[in-house]
């Protein structure tokens, strides 16, 4: 460029305008007018980043601030609130008329859960709020006087109460902190909520939740998976007000030992209370438990304060006499699980038209979780599972990598950028392939060897990542006694009991108290089943059991659908046979039966069992009628009207050369749905009254028009409208229910998928494979990482694991059964 | 893959267990051997039967001699016959489990017309037979005699104390092979002998007894003596008359002493 600069006042003098040096002249400045334009842009985006940075380090500054302001207004208000106190007690233990009678309304009424004295013992305590004593001249008196109020308190309460404080502090710099205020709302106490941040937060979920749960509220405990663990509720106790009653457990647990009877009434009952009793010398007498409401009152203005935190803070004293009252209505407009869960307790049968304030709360928790999903993605392309796998391949294929080792290295990748949040695509993945070397070794690992596995099955998980992950699943149990290939198990809901259908014909039904609860596992014990099953007269393919009606059903490959009585828990293994079990058998499939699936609730006198058959007919029964048990059948296009009466010869004839139903479940989330999946990989989703098909599925991409790519199972998410399929090509599929489209895709086994189940809370599915292996995923994480693998059986024929399940009610209690004709029970550890 | 004309031929010195690490990628076949939902009755199992050199699981064996059964179950001879190479035992340990998986079924047949009321006692023939499966022996009516004995071979042979592998059988645990088989037996006497009908239809289809007694008789594993049966042949009407020839060896009073011998032996095992 400084040639052409010098070159041009040269040219007058020479005077040569040859049309090749001005058109090189011209096209050299417009080159550099091109690279400046250039330079610029480059500055002007750095400049707007820069803005865009200052501007988001003056938000969060601005939050801070913010967070501080209601800090400090909250410390404003407890001094404030507890002057009164002391003011009242000073009042009360002087017996002195000298009370303003302004002021005596408020005393009356905060008095009853404030002691002055035991605030300022707090408060000296803490040097935050040391600094807001500087307010005003009650400070100065206060801590006048409160040496010789302080000695009115036995040292043990006043232990009791500095430690309340401590804890109420916590509460508070954590209710101001940036969490959602409708999500805030649904806050767990603070010992439940420390002991979950200490525990695994995937694993407390569902611990902490699942307590008294029944079959039936199955669906209340939902909890959305991308929600933050923090919004998780609590255990909820049976009551209406829930918060409430977790306030007082939480008091009567920092009150330890000065139960008394007024303790269990509700709180709103000790506000109308006290006004009448406001003799004051009783209040002081009675110390201890007005500590202990002191901790009720207290938590209660927290909360209040959060809730009022935008407002001035301004707060009048009426507005302070009933946080609970105020808190209890917002508890029930807002506070979707403990709604629905009150609705259903009440009338569990309207439940099926899923009430619309529920649906509301799952949507926002959905919204709320998806922000967070994707603000923890970064720049992570979402929806192109296609072009993923495409990459994948062809890694795959450049590097003669295992699919497993594929998809753990995309896996611990994308782990790895979401915590940088930056970073060059590629590199990864290629530093990684210098690793390859480790790959047949791991592989051994992973494949089965003669012996028993389940010794170092443990070992062979993913750990890396995982190191702070004590959660773990364990073998406990191991059941032996079919002849055959496990088919399928099923727990009862609410029992340690467990049933499993075989293909040796027999269906088996164990008690797992005893065996579960030595200490010492049992994996070569021998447990006996309490009953065997049999009337099948050929494999068993699906079983089921339904608690309400004490009765269990087994679908099987000579056609038909059969009912059993459940037999007691505590019966003999050889005892007399009692004729009454075999109940009824629902005769109509002209093939194998290869799935049932019970609906997810039992309504008044029916109870609906869905069966597909490879005959190509999707039938639901009604389990309970006196008269015919049929209900409903439709084929692969849903129910047409005219086939409703009587299915011609020609239809179930036509019915058979359609693609055949391969699994099915029910849609927790839409309860008068259903998908089933199809040979075709075609996910419809079908509406149970009528038959007719809603939606079909765009599954069918990676169909080859082979089974090599069939779906070998579905199941339903247990709360957010989402269907997860297992297929034959070794994928494990998310989609929409709503819109049908495959949200997540990856690939999950060295085999088919065989058998999938998600945990009753949502947050880890489980998957078994015809490699022998069983997986568990976390669904609650965008990345949708292992968390587990480990060897659960032996190849029989090609197959390998065949059922896994969770237990519907507690916790920490799993199964699968494989073809090596065992079924094992594990425990969490 | 080995084609199965010149499988016989290869020796496998005693390589019980061709199991070595086997990943998850499908069978030489082709396609996997297995049964993938929504396949239909007639495509069920329809996979090429392997030669058992090739098969590489754990249950080779299993998988060998369920392949035969289905092939033709009236091959008996084929069926029963020990592959070359296996071992003696493990094969009788497969053969037995097989029998008692078929056995259900049997017993799913029975149990509408064998009530505690039709048959209140476990008889075949003039023999009567005590429930062993109890601390003290008793006497169960006949279905749950049969459903008893059922689920005590079951357990016995799932018991990974006297089978812990299906490789090898250690020595300890073979004479349980007799005492299994000698009450496996009487199901089929009592059938034989009360349900005659039923006995003779399940026989058409499956030729288990057929199977269990050239078993169980190559292999010593019940005398003759116990046979109570009259040997049968494919032919409906010479089985008809055979049935009229009862033998009655033995007196009831030595057959009760006897069947406490059993008890007493088996119960402890």
């Amino acid at each position: 460029m400084h040639q052409f600069q010098s070159f041009t006042p040269q040219t007058p003098t020479v005077a040569e305008y040859a049309f090749p040096s001005v058109l090189q002249f011209l096209q050299s400045e417009w080159r550099r007018f091109e690279r400046d334009r250039n330079e610029w842009d480059i500055e002007k985006a750095e400049m707007k980043a820069r803005i865009a940075f200052l501007e988001g380090e003056k938000r969060g500054v601005d939050n801070t601030k913010l967070d501080l302001m209601k800090r400090v207004k909250m410390l404003e208000f407890a001094l404030r609130q507890e002057r009164s106190k002391y003011l009242e007690g000073n009042q009360g233990a002087a017996k002195s008329t000298a009370g303003s009678p302004a002021s005596t309304p408020q005393v009356n009424n905060n008095s009853n859960g404030m002691s002055g004295d035991v605030m300022t013992n707090g408060i000296n305590n803490n040097k935050a709020l040391n600094r807001m004593s500087t307010y005003s001249a009650f400070g100065n008196n206060m801590s006048q006087v409160s040496p010789t109020s302080a000695t009115s308190l036995d040292p043990a309460g006043r232990a009791k109460s500095r430690e309340f404080l401590r804890i109420c502090l916590q509460e508070i710099s954590y209710l101001t902190s940036s969490v959602p205020q409708s999500v805030s709302m649904a806050m767990p106490p603070v010992h439940n909520r420390l002991s979950r941040h200490d525990s695994d937060k995937r694993a407390a979920g569902p611990n902490g939740m699942r307590g008294a749960g029944s079959s039936k509220n199955r669906h209340s405990d939902f909890f959305p998976a991308n929600v933050h663990p923090v919004s998780v509720p609590p255990p909820l106790p049976r009551s209406n007000s829930v918060p409430i009653a977790t306030l007082q457990t939480i008091a009567r647990n920092k009150a330890a030992g000065t139960q008394q009877a007024q303790e269990s009434n509700g709180n709103d009952t000790d506000v109308t209370a006290h006004p009448e009793d406001d003799d004051a010398e009783q209040r002081t007498l009675n110390q201890r438990e007005i500590t202990r409401q002191l901790s009720k009152e207290a938590k209660s203005i927290a909360i209040a304060a959060t809730l009022d935190a935008d407002s001035t803070q301004k707060n009048d004293i009426p507005k302070q006499e009933t946080p609970e009252v105020a808190q209890r209505t917002i508890d029930e407009e807002e506070e979707g699980p403990t709604g629905l869960e009150a609705f259903q307790r009440e009338e569990a049968i309207t439940v099926v038209h899923s009430p619309v304030s529920a649906e509301q709360w799952r949507a926002d928790l959905q919204k709320a979780g998806q922000q967070i999903g994707q603000k923890s993605k970064g720049k992570k392309v979402e929806g192109n599972p296609e072009e993923e796998a495409q990459l994948s391949k062809d890694v795959q294929d450049k590097f003669n990598i295992s699919p497993e080792r594929l998809n753990k290295m995309v896996k611990e990748w994308d782990r790895d950028k979401s915590k940088q949040d930056v970073g060059p695509v590629k590199t990864p993945v290629n530093k990684r392939k210098s690793k390859d070397g480790a790959v047949p070794d791991e592989l051994a690992s992973l494949s089965i060897s003669e012996t028993d596995v389940i010794e170092n099955g443990g070992n062979v998980k993913e750990g890396e990542s995982n190191a702070d992950e004590p959660v773990r699943w364990r073998p406990k149990v191991t059941l032996r006694r079919h002849f055959d290939t496990v088919r399928s198990i099923a727990f009862h809901p609410t029992h340690k009991s467990l049933l499993s259908g075989s293909e040796d014909g027999t269906m088996k039904y164990w008690n797992l108290e005893a065996s579960l609860k030595e200490s010492k596992r049992t994996l070569n014990g021998d447990v006996e089943p309490i009953h065997t099953y049999r009337g099948h007269t050929k494999a068993i393919t699906a079983v089921a059991i339904s608690a309400d009606q004490d009765k269990c059903f087994s679908a099987s490959m000579d056609s038909t659908v059969r009912s059993w009585k459940l037999v007691p828990m505590n019966k003999e293994a050889f005892s007399r046979l009692d004729p009454e079990i075999p109940m009824s058998s629902f005769i109509g499939h002209t093939d194998t039966v290869w799935d049932i699936r019970l609906f997810p609730l039992s309504i008044s006198s029916s109870q609906l069992l869905a069966s597909i058959s490879a005959d190509g007919a999707l039938k639901i029964w009604d389990t309970e009628t006196k008269g015919s048990p049929l209900r409903s059948s439709w084929g692969y296009n849903g129910l047409e009207p005219s086939e409703w009466t009587e299915p011609t010869q020609a239809y179930t004839s036509g019915l058979a050369k359609l693609p055949v139903p391969t699994g099915l479940d029910f849609c927790p989330t839409d309860l008068k749905k259903m998908v089933v999946s199809y040979s075709n990989s075609v996910i419809k989703l079908f509406d149970i009254e009528t038959g007719k098909e809603i939606l079909a599925f765009k599954s069918n991409d990676t169909y080859d028009g082979t089974a090599k790519t069939q779906i070998n199972k579905i199941v339903c998410h247990p709360t957010m409208p989402v269907v997860v399929s297992g297929h034959e090509d070794r994928f494990i599929r998310f989609f929409d229910i709503n819109s049908g489209t495959c949200s997540f895709s990856m690939l999950a086994h060295l085999d088919s998928v065989s058998t999938l189940d998600i945990d009753p809370a949502g947050l880890v599915l489980c998957s078994g494979g015809h490699d022998a292996s069983v997986r568990l995923w976390d669904i609650a994480s965008s990345t949708r990482s292992c968390l587990q693998e480990f060897t659960a059986h032996r190849r029989k024929s090609d197959e390998g694991v065949t059922t896994v399940k969770y237990h519907p009610t507690l916790p920490g209690l799993m199964a699968t059964g494989g073809a090596d004709s065992i079924v094992k029970v594990y425990m969490r550890s | 893959m080995v084609t199965d004309s010149n499988v016989d031929e290869k020796t496998a010195p005693s390589d019980n267990k061709p199991v070595s690490a086997s990943s998850g990628t499908p069978s030489p076949t082709g396609r996997p051997q297995r049964n993938l939902p929504g396949t239909k009755d007639e495509g069920l199992y329809q996979w090429p039967q392997r030669p058992l050199e090739s098969i590489e699981s754990a249950f080779a064996l299993r998988e060998y001699l369920q392949s035969l059964i289905r092939q033709d179950p009236h091959n008996v001879d084929l069926i029963i016959a020990l592959p070359t190479g296996q071992d003696e035992h493990a094969w009788l340990y497969e053969h037995l489990c097989q029998i008692c998986l078929e056995l259900n079924y049997l017993i799913v047949h029975l149990e509408p017309e064998c009530t505690p009321e039709v048959c209140p006692e476990m008889r075949a023939e003039e023999w009567m037979y005590y429930c062993a499966t109890h601390p003290t022996p008793r006497e169960c009516c006949a279905i749950d005699y049969l459903t008893h004995t059922l689920d005590g071979a079951s357990a016995l042979l799932n018991n990974v104390k006297f089978f812990p592998s299906r490789i090898c059988v250690p020595e300890g645990s073979v004479k349980n092979f007799q005492s299994i088989a000698r009450r496996l037996y009487r199901i089929f006497a009592h059938a034989y002998f009360h349900h005659r009908d039923i006995f003779d239809a399940f026989e058409a289809e499956t030729s288990l007894y057929d199977r269990f007694l050239k078993l169980s008789r190559s292999r010593k594993l019940i005398t003759d003596k116990l046979i109570i049966i009259p040997s049968l042949n494919n032919d409906d009407d010479s089985v008809a008359t055979g049935a009229r020839q009862i033998m009655s060896r033995q007196e009831r009073t030595s057959c009760a002493q006897r069947a406490k011998l059993f008890n007493g032996t088996l119960v402890n095992i």
